[in-house]
């Protein structure tokens, strides 16, 4: 038997066609991505519960299915972190919201149950800043103790940095996927509008919220895609020319310094190896779309949470308890104006996305701040605001160590024409070590 | 327009009673200027339906 160390640099893809070889059992791959956790969460705080003794029993059947000679799924017997806001059976959903504490579903969300047919093991469910919005977890980045690991999925970013699990479920309805996925050095992808059922999640701003998933490459994010129904296009043109890029100039601009000159570097690496780089400007300021971000979401959430925050004022964190109260006032004429804007904004970032395989911009306005806060979303949240399919790509340190990261994002359901793009881009970027020995 | 700019400023106002952390009044302030550029902002008539579908 392999050691757990070496069974958790595994990735999904590689995970899961060993145990479809027989070179490694479900049992093992579970059992060590147990003994990690159990190893090192004191530290990282990346987990909100551990559902060891179901997750031991899924991995016997689907090696005692293997014995038998049935087929295995694409991600038979790979270890799953599932943010608390997203529904298992028989595990608690408490988003970080002391009212939900006995909140047990019977039933799994549709993507649970999408990656659990295809053998995937829940191991348990990872940490959200409370219920999805901003107000930072206890979760701590590996890669430096005194940095926030992003939000709302951090405990998903730190799970699969920490090499507790080879991939995660996380949510996005400003950057709470991507953002994660940057901070802590991992893989961030985050799906088209609507293409991965939100049914069993729990809800912050419908005409925003996003599925995602993060994970340790780009070939974990695309069987990702598969296994909740999405087929493969075939091959991508991208994969036989040279990659356009259209690097959005406006938000190189709003960048710090420090993010600007990393993400300008890895670009240039890109274009020695192929890529045509084009700068590329959208009408609509991205003050304007942040401003109809802000108000779409302080609508939505304050009408998802109408009756609950009613019952449970108290119970709500300062960040998400202000998006509450402050949304409850915004009009409906504004509400349905900043939704008309969407609409604008998404056919303008399309336009811009025509010509090019990819847009590509820093995916965060700064490195891993200090913990006080979960970051800056507006970058990533120009995606959700357009339900682009958009990834975030690590590409080496910064000079104090910490995860640079850059993002791509093509338009409505382009999502595998995308991630042919950022497996190249990864490629030719390189990936990041483990930030923990 | 202005009647909507005023709607929202009365709201916040008449709540600001209860308004009493940070995050109450970074949020209330961060609302005032995307109404503000969103109301700067003139659709025609038939340039795009709200996707009240999603």
């Amino acid at each position: 038997m392999a050691s757990a160390d070496l069974l958790a640099e595994l990735t999904a893809s590689d995970a899961a066609a060993m145990v479809r070889d027989g070179h490694v059992s479900a049992q093992e791959l579970v059992e060590a991505s147990l003994t990690r956790i159990r190893a090192s969460d004191n530290e990282w705080g990346a987990w909100a519960c551990v559902d060891s003794e179901r997750a031991v029993t899924a991995a016997r059947f689907v090696d005692r299915a293997r014995a038998r000679g049935e087929s295995l799924g694409a991600f038979a017997g790979i270890p799953l972190g599932v943010k608390d806001v997203i529904d298992v059976a028989g595990l608690p959903t408490k988003a970080g919201f002391e009212p939900f504490a006995s909140r047990t579903p019977t039933e799994d969300a549709a993507v649970v149950a999408a990656l659990k047919r295809e053998g995937a093991i829940v191991v348990g469910k990872t940490v959200t800043a409370q219920l999805a919005f901003a107000d930072p977890p206890p979760t701590v980045n590996p890669w430096d103790a005194s940095r926030s690991p992003g939000g709302s999925s951090s405990g998903s970013g730190v799970a699969v940095a920490a090499r507790h699990v080879p991939m995660a479920l996380a949510t996005q309805t400003g950057g709470s996927t991507l953002r994660p996925a940057a901070f802590t050095g991992c893989v961030g992808f985050k799906p088209t509008y609507g293409l991965v059922p939100m049914d069993g999640i729990l809800p912050l701003a419908w005409s925003l919220d996003h599925v995602g998933v993060i994970a340790r490459t780009v070939k974990d994010c695309r069987l990702f895609l598969c296994s909740v129904g999405v087929p493969p296009a075939g091959i991508s043109s991208a994969g036989r020319r040279q990659v356009r890029l259209g690097v959005m100039s406006a938000a190189m601009s709003a960048a710090d310094d420090e993010v600007r000159v990393a993400v300008r570097e890895a670009l240039e690496r890109l274009q020695r190896a192929g890529a045509i780089l084009t700068e590329v400007t959208v009408p609509m300021s991205m003050e304007v779309m942040r401003a109809i971000h802000l108000t779409v979401m302080q609508s939505e959430a304050a009408a998802a949470h109408l009756h609950l925050f009613a019952r449970h004022p108290e119970s709500y964190d300062p960040k998400m308890r202000a998006l509450v109260k402050v949304g409850r006032v915004i009009p409906a004429a504004l509400y349905l104006h900043a939704r008309r804007l969407q609409a604008r904004a998404r056919l303008q970032l399309a336009e811009a996305a025509k010509e090019v395989d990819a847009l590509v911009l820093p995916t965060a306005t700064s490195l891993p701040p200090p913990r006080e806060t979960t970051g800056a979303s507006w970058f990533q949240a120009i995606f959700s605001l357009s339900g682009f399919p958009s990834v975030s790509l690590p590409f080496g340190l910064s000079k104090d160590g910490l995860p640079n990261a850059l993002q791509l994002a093509a338009a409505t359901d382009r999502d595998d024409h995308l991630l042919t793009v950022a497996e190249w881009c990864g490629q030719v970027l390189g990936g990041l070590p483990s930030p923990v020995a | 327009v202005d009647d909507l700019r005023r709607l929202v400023e009365d709201g916040l106002r008449n709540s600001s009673d209860e308004i009493l952390d940070n995050e109450e009044v970074l949020s209330s302030n961060r609302l005032l200027e995307a109404l503000n550029l969103l109301l700067s902002i003139e659709l025609d008539a038939t340039e795009t339906h709200p996707p009240l579908d999603g």
